[in-house]
């Protein structure tokens, strides 16, 4: 018995010997197992939708830039939003520079659009490289293309986000060196970023294919589609890339007509979105805080062009009383269920027939007054909640569909190309307006005859209504050009410092007293 | 593969040749018999025996004992040795010749072990005399007293530069130790725990104290180079009852219960007023929404109409109970020791059933032939904890928020129990019932444990031994929570509820071969070993996630909605671990007196780096018992030790791998890899005296030096290559740290004995570089505030300073970041410097400082303690014990985020201003300037200075007349007492205790309040009974 005790223990230090110490991580895949296996390179390609989705309506980047451009307002400080947007005793922002060092805590606000749109486009070029350099073939050269055309298409999406907002960035394709890497002015940065957007319209155009609905968690888009969603980005690159209103005028506008007039609102419209699954892996996360109005108001700036009578900006000791706004999509501001509970939990009033589509009138007063009055608001936006009670089954909870660049941003893109371009068409340019101001606000038609000026009043009202939500881009990047930016704000990041740190580089920032806000363009 | 085959056979069949019985044996022996006694009563479980020869005997209850030998076995005189733990060894030359001889020993009570022997980190067992650095034991007498839930909280107070902490006080959860100073930037300080020859990778908090025998704590890498690559952290060694201390042919058996309660400590005081416009029947005056009207001078001295006791209502007393039962046994070939325990304890969370635990244990050793033993052991723990769920932070967190008119207690409209929506505007969405939470929210946490070991043990000849040991560890951990469909939020909204499982397991087994060689001269012997360790890890999870369900009270994932856009999520992971490792070492005795120790080691991990699969490891060190050449007046042994050792710190599984996550089903990528990554690899250098003198007093004192290289960092990529980061070998942390221990016995009578410890210890470390630029480092991602950079102390506080002095002023006005004169600033009632046309207005605010250039932020805090100092006491007095732990933490800051959140909601005393002066009011702004945005500043670093009364325990031996009286047999015996655990605190620290830590890797480097579950005290009764 002893003996074969003896010999089970020899034999199983035998047998433990014989294990290899090489193991390999079956939890993750590496570059071998991710980047070189034809399915797997086509869920790269598929995956870069959802990490440009993901970024470009976070919060992290979004949520500061959106209540500084004073669309929404939130009192919290979550992604820093207290402190970048917040208004000094003077009326300034001069005491709120970026804090762009390692130590600083608002140095947050910097890395999520870099290092996002840096992953995405890290990802699209992977695909590109497999493809186009490695000869890769997914199933069939359809598809394969149709994997290519999303990578193009990303990269350019991935360049816009940097050049938009950044003083500089990296350009990369699959011929880069990344040992030897420069950054590039933003305006290299941007046509680097239209160029790509126009070889994915070519691509799309040259190809048929339908995307996979799980690309976007939902739907599935047509290479046409994605012809034109390239188009209504490259010209939404060149619109919302200015920093002052000089270089607003510099802008090609006859090409964003061009672009837009070939966008997702033309021929046959569509709205490019995805669903969100609770934000566990898609994530519209500045509808999930601001259409959940007890996360986040609109601002009382952007109330009060919906109904000046009731909604009195700077926001008055008492709050504002209940709207009766013209424009269909606040109405009266009721809400909801018919419930007295959700009502009193909500400070809302129970739905009439006069409820807006988009807004709500909340008596409640989310913010601690003594965290500053501007940050207070008695409307909040409930657009894309489609349960009508908050619920946090529902975009308030980041489940349901969820739009990233809705057919009406590209038509407000058209209409402000038509009205600055040179020898705009002004009939053209009212239509677009009233695509919303008509059928969405119910408010009297726009028409040519108003001229330039008072169209762009109009303009301006349809963006500032309508495109709530859709990212930062609509609202920031056109705040800076309209001097809606109060003095002290950043007109633009910098390179985080996290980056400079791992080049080396000196940390600097944009912003506050004493501070550039932007660099001057090259 | 086929010699290899062969060669294993033939070492097989050799082995069990020389099993052979040896047919010696038959001749004419000698028969060595006697009785051991002490203060003249009979010495029980003594060994007695002839070193040279390994052969011996136990004695029996009666003390007695006896064993033949051959006389021709040594024509030399040997050494006759008796040994019992506790008492001083006796040793006596004795010449060995046919017949009979009687050897009686009258042996000395050891009340300050200086004779204890130890295994952990030396060749072989080796008297505390002679070991070549510090290595601390703590044995079951001074644990029995006031076990422990986990065998570390043995540690806390007992051990020199040891520092536990509770991290939480969530019932089930385990302490965290930190062996001298910190090992690691960014990951574990946890020393390499061994039970009973386990590598134990699971948590300790499955194992009850009652149990331990022994336990022996090496430090640093000057001791525990012998345990390699993961050993940096210090070695923690478990020795468990096996039933091996009873005399022969004994059997004990122990019943031991206690039951008592336990209770918050403190309570942290609310804000009891509000800054309001108040009616004339004293409620809120509302404006035409409803909302609340600030009154004009924002000033918080409004008292509310009615206040209720939240913090009474939310903590209760819980029961604290264990019953455990041991049964040891030995026989002449055998000994064993079995129990049980079962243990419950509530915690102080109101509604919450706290944790319960199962533990079954036995240890069994058997002789099966003169030169072949075995020693099994088998350990099943089970364990329930209805967790209170502060990870979320819902509880405790939201509790910190409650405006005190709130009724805890009140219905909801629905009629059933304990309101949900209670927030009242302005405040924010924060707050929460807890008591509606956990009546709700089920948060159950299960484990199961069950370990294994086996050891053989050959002596083929006299002078060389083979052990071969293998032991299996496995540990589940199931975590399942469950919100009910409809739960209800602070606002008002209605969930669909959720579901969570998930389901970790850990499976582990180390093989172990080792051959021990002794030489003895005349004037030196030798011990050398040559060992290979193999140790194979694999740990899996995997979890479900259901985010909505369709029907109400269905715990199952059966009533999961299968609505896409409400997905099930599930997870998985496997972690394949191994790890091949070899060592020599070789220890010289020269005369008693020079002791020189030399080690290798080299360790082979799957850890490491592709390209760096091996490391090497090396010990030298030496001891010299001065007082073998010099008498010292007073002096009874007088010891120098010198050693220098080498230990790492292994990388975590996913470091060394290029990793794309999946996310959404597609690859993103993550962190590059890293083939050359290598383990942390740490020098020390330990120095130190051993001092016994007076015959009742003993000192010891180490230095320790330690240089950690090759620091394990997750730095960040730049953004170009798609990847967030990478592990890199990227940085060196310093230490150095002073210990003591003073033991004295201050009373040694019949029937008194009074036994005094004093251990302390001052631990000194700086980051000596870093590679990368200095970043901040934190538990979680809203406690990022620790900075980490070359040249500075580890367990910095980062962040903004408020204008405390007339310096700071002067500085910010020379440079022109403060306008005007000096003359226009004043230090205000708190001790904040204000601009003085603010001061005693509504405008005034505290001022931030700015250097020259701008900057904000600056050290305002350090966690590292002055020194820790603890005492520990154990009196005997005729029929009553006494033992008690103090511990004494000086100094070190926390940073109190406890404190600082609920400031957003201005829920702390300080915005009360009922009660002073009109003119020295301040308004809530004021005070809300604090709150800074949630990021740290200096009003809220709090000295953690404390001493602490961890553990008393009084006992009471009833009588033998009176316990024969209650009907028990001869020999039985009954003790009662009470316990009491963190009875008494003296702090100034504002929070529920100051033994707090934001957890994360490192607990120690980590103090930071950040609304756990308070720690608590206990206080209870026991009774043991001897059968």
């Amino acid at each position: 018995m002893r003996n074969r005790t003896l010999a089970v223990g020899m034999g199983a230090l035998f047998l433990a010997g014989c294990n290899t110490l090489d193991v390999e991580n079956p939890n993750a895949p590496d570059s071998k197992r991710a980047l070189a296996d034809p399915a797997a390179i086509e869920a790269v390609a598929g995956g870069t939708l959802r990490s440009w989705f993901n970024t470009y309506d976070g919060m992290e980047g979004g949520g500061p830039l959106n209540t500084m451009a004073r669309t929404y307002s939130a009192s919290w400080n979550n992604y820093n939003m207290n402190f970048y947007s917040s208004i000094d005793a003077d009326g300034t922002r001069n005491t709120r520079a970026y804090q762009n060092d390692l130590a600083s805590a608002g140095r947050s606000t910097m890395i999520a659009y870099w290092q996002g749109y840096y992953s995405t486009l890290s990802s699209a070029v992977d695909v590109l490289t497999a493809i186009r350099k490695n000869k890769l073939v997914i199933t069939t050269a359809a598809n394969t293309k149709r994997a290519e055309t999303i990578a193009q298409l990303m990269r350019g999406a991935s360049l816009m986000g940097i050049a938009l907002n950044y003083d500089k960035g990296y350009v990369i394709d699959e011929n880069t060196d990344l040992t030897t890497l420069e950054y590039k002015t933003r305006k290299q940065v941007r046509d680097a970023a239209v160029a790509s957007l126009a070889e994915a319209a070519t691509l799309a155009t040259a190809n048929t294919f339908t995307t996979p609905s799980g690309w976007t968690n939902g739907t599935s888009y047509t290479n046409v589609q994605i012809a034109q969603l390239a188009r209504t980005m490259s010209a939404m690159t060149l619109a919302y890339y200015p920093r002052t209103p000089e270089e607003n005028t510099a802008v090609d506008w006859a090409a964003v007509s061009a672009l837009a007039a070939g966008g997702i609102s033309s021929g046959a419209k569509f709205d490019f979105n995805f669903t969100g699954d609770g934000c566990s892996s898609w994530c519209h996360e500045i509808l999930y805080w601001f259409n959940a109005f007890d996360g986040g108001r609109v601002s009382t700036r952007v109330a009060n062009l919906l109904d000046p009578a009731t909604q009195r900006t700077p926001y008055p000791a008492g709050g504002n009383t209940r709207p009766n706004s013209p424009d269909k999509r606040l109405g009266d501001g009721s809400f909801g269920p018919d419930d007295e509970d959700f009502a009193g939990y909500f400070g809302v009033i129970p739905k009439t027939a006069k409820g807006g589509t988009d807004f709500v009138y909340s008596t409640e007063e989310i913010f601690r007054p003594d965290r500053g009055m501007y940050h207070q608001s008695n409307i909040g936006h409930v657009r894309y909640d489609k349960s009508g009670e908050q619920s946090p089954n529902a975009i308030y909870g980041g489940f349901g569909v969820a739009p990233v660049i809705t057919r009406n941003q590209n038509d407000l893109l058209w209409a402000e190309a038509e009205l600055r371009r040179s020898g705009g068409n002004l009939t053209t340019a009212a239509n677009l307006i009233n695509n919303t101001r008509v059928d969405r606000g119910g408010l009297s038609a726009a028409t040519a005859g108003e001229g330039q000026a008072a169209l762009l009043t109009k303009l301006i009202y349809e963006q500032e209504v309508e495109l709530l939500g859709l990212g930062a881009a609509p609202y920031y990047q056109r705040r800076r050009v309209t001097g809606g930016l109060l003095a002290g704000t950043p007109r633009e990041m910098p390179v985080p410092a996290k980056e400079l740190a791992v080049k080396n580089q000196e940390f600097y920032t944009f912003g506050g007293t004493g501070l550039a806000n932007s660099v001057t363009p090259p | 593969m086929h010699h290899v085959m062969r060669r294993f056979i033939a070492a097989a069949a050799t082995l069990i040749f020389l099993l052979k019985p040896d047919a010696a044996q038959a001749q004419a022996t000698m028969t060595i018999t006697g009785r051991v006694t002490s203060n003249g009563q009979p010495l029980g479980g003594t060994q007695v025996g002839i070193v040279e020869l390994a052969a011996g005997a136990v004695t029996d209850q009666q003390g007695r004992y006896s064993f033949a030998i051959d006389p021709a076995r040594a024509s030399k005189p040997v050494s006759l040795l008796a040994r019992t733990i506790g008492y001083r060894p006796i040793r006596r030359s004795i010449t060995l010749t046919a017949g009979r001889s009687e050897q009686n020993f009258e042996l000395e009570k050891d009340v300050l072990n200086l004779d204890a022997v130890v295994t952990t980190g030396v060749s072989d067992a080796t008297s505390q005399k002679k070991t070549t650095f510090a290595v601390a034991a703590v044995d079951n007498a001074q644990i029995k007293e006031a076990p422990a839930s986990s065998p570390l909280g043995a540690l806390a107070g007992r051990v020199a530069g040891a520092s536990v902490t509770a991290v939480n006080g969530e019932p089930g959860s385990a302490p965290r130790i930190r062996l001298r100073g910190p090992t690691s930037l960014t990951g574990s300080q946890d020393p390499l725990i061994i039970v009973d020859g386990t590598i134990s990778r699971l948590s300790l908090a499955d194992i009850n104290s009652e149990d331990i025998e022994r336990i022996e704590v090496i430090k640093g890498a000057a001791a525990s180079s012998l345990y390699g690559s993961d050993a940096a952290n210090g070695v923690v060694q478990i020795f468990t009852k096996r039933g091996a201390a009873l005399a022969a042919g004994q059997t004990s058996v122990t019943v031991r219960n206690e039951y008592g309660s336990n209770d918050l400590r403190k309570t942290i005081p609310n804000n009891f007023s509000h800054p309001y416009k108040v009616t004339a029947a004293g409620e809120f005056a509302r404006d035409a929404n409803g909302n609340r009207i600030q009154e004009d001078d924002k000033i918080s001295d409004n008292s509310y109409p009615k206040v209720f006791d939240q913090l009474g209502n939310v903590f209760r007393s819980g029961q604290f109970m264990t019953n455990y039962i041991s049964v040891g046994q030995r026989n002449e070939k055998s000994n064993f020791n079995a129990s049980f325990q079962n243990s419950k304890d509530q915690g102080i969370a109101n509604l919450l059933s706290g944790y319960n635990r199962q533990n079954f244990r036995m240890n069994l050793d058997l002789e099966l032939h003169p030169k072949l033993d075995l020693q099994t052991g088998a350990f099943y723990g089970q364990s329930k904890a209805d967790a209170a769920d502060d990870s979320s932070g819902d509880a405790f967190f939201g509790l910190r928020f409650l405006e005190p008119n709130i009724d805890l207690l009140e219905n909801n409209p629905n009629g059933t129990p304990y309101k949900a929506a209670i927030r009242q505007t302005p405040a924010s969405g924060n707050v929460s019932n807890p008591l509606y939470n956990w009546s709700n929210i089920q948060n159950l946490n299960d484990r199961n444990r069950f370990t294994g070991t086996l050891k053989v043990r050959y002596r083929p000849f006299q002078w060389l031994t083979y052990e071969a040991n293998t032991n299996f560890d496995r540990g589940s951990r199931e975590l399942r929570s469950y919100t009910p469909l409809g739960y209800i939020g602070s606002t008002g909204t209605v969930s669909k509820g959720n579901i969570a499982s998930s389901i970790d397991q850990t499976k582990a087994y180390n093989l172990g071969s080792t051959l021990t060689a002794t030489k003895a001269t005349s004037w030196f012997t030798n011990t050398t070993k040559l060992a290979w360790v193999y140790e194979d890890q694999n740990n899996t999870g995997t979890s479900v996630f259901a985010s909505s369900l369709t029907v109400p009270r269905v715990t199952e994932f059966s009533a999961a909605s299968r609505d896409p856009e409400s997905p099930i999520i599930p997870g998985s992971y496997t972690q394949p671990i191994r790890n091949q490792n070899f060592f020599a070492i070789t220890t010289f005795d020269i005369k008693d007196k020079f002791i020189v120790d030399g080690l290798i080691r080299r360790d082979e991990s799957s850890l490491f780096g592709a390209d760096q699969r091996s490391k090497l490891f090396k010990r030298l060190s030496g001891a010299y018992r001065v007082s073998e050449d010099f008498t010292l007046p007073g002096v009874d042994e007088f010891k120098l030790r010198m050693s220098y050792g080498e230990a790492g710190l292994r990388p975590v599984f996913d470091a060394q791998y290029e990793q794309f996550a999946i996310q959404g089903g597609s690859p993103v990528k993550i962190t590059l890899g890293n083939p050359n990554l290598r383990p942390a690899f740490s020098r020390e250098i330990e120095a130190g005296l051993n001092v016994n003198f007076l015959k009742n007093f003993t000192f010891e004192y180490s230095y320790s030096s330690k240089i950690t290289d090759d620091q394990i960092l997750n730095v960040p990529v730049s953004a170009a290559t798609g990847f967030q980061s990478q592990w890199l070998n990227a940085g060196s942390l310093g230490g150095k740290t002073h210990e003591i221990l003073l033991g004295a016995v201050l009373a040694s009578k019949k029937d008194f004995l009074w036994r005094v410890n004093v251990a302390g210890d001052r631990t000194r470390q700086i980051v000596r570089s870093l590679d990368v630029p200095p970043y901040l480092v934190g538990p979680v991602g809203n406690t990022t505030i620790f900075r980490l950079a070359a040249g500075q102390p580890f367990g910095i506080v980062y962040g903004s300073r408020w204008l405390r002095s007339a310096e700071q002023v002067n500085e910010m006005i020379a440079s022109k970041r403060l306008s005007g004169t000096a003359a226009d600033y004043v230090q205000n009632e708190e001790g904040f410097y204000v601009a003085k046309s603010a001061w005693r207005t509504g405008a005034e605010r505290p001022l931030k400082f700015a250097d020259a250039t701008g900057n904000t932020l600056f050290q305002i805090g350090d966690v590292n303690p002055d020194f820790n100092l603890n005492f520990n006491t154990q009196m005997n007095w005729k029929k009553f014990s006494v033992t008690a732990v103090v511990n004494w933490v000086q100094g070190g800051d926390i940073y109190n985020y406890t404190r600082q959140w609920p400031f957003f909601d201005q829920r702390d005393p300080a915005f009360d201003q009922r009660g002073k002066p009109e003119v020295e009011k301040k308004p809530t702004t004021y005070y809300a300037t604090f709150y800074n945005n949630f990021d740290a500043n200096d009003y809220f670093v709090e000295n953690g200075s404390y001493v602490r009364l961890r553990e008393l325990a009084v006992n009471y031996e009833i009588p033998a007349s009176l316990v024969k009286r209650v009907g028990m047999g001869e020999g039985r015996t009954a003790r009662l007492g009470i316990v009491g655990r963190n009875l008494f605190t003296s702090t100034k620290y504002s929070g529920y205790d100051p033994d707090v830590s934001g957890g994360g890797s490192n607990p120690f480097a980590y103090r930071v309040d950040y609304f756990t579950y308070p720690i608590f005290k206990t206080f209870t009764f026991m009774l043991e009974l001897g059968l």
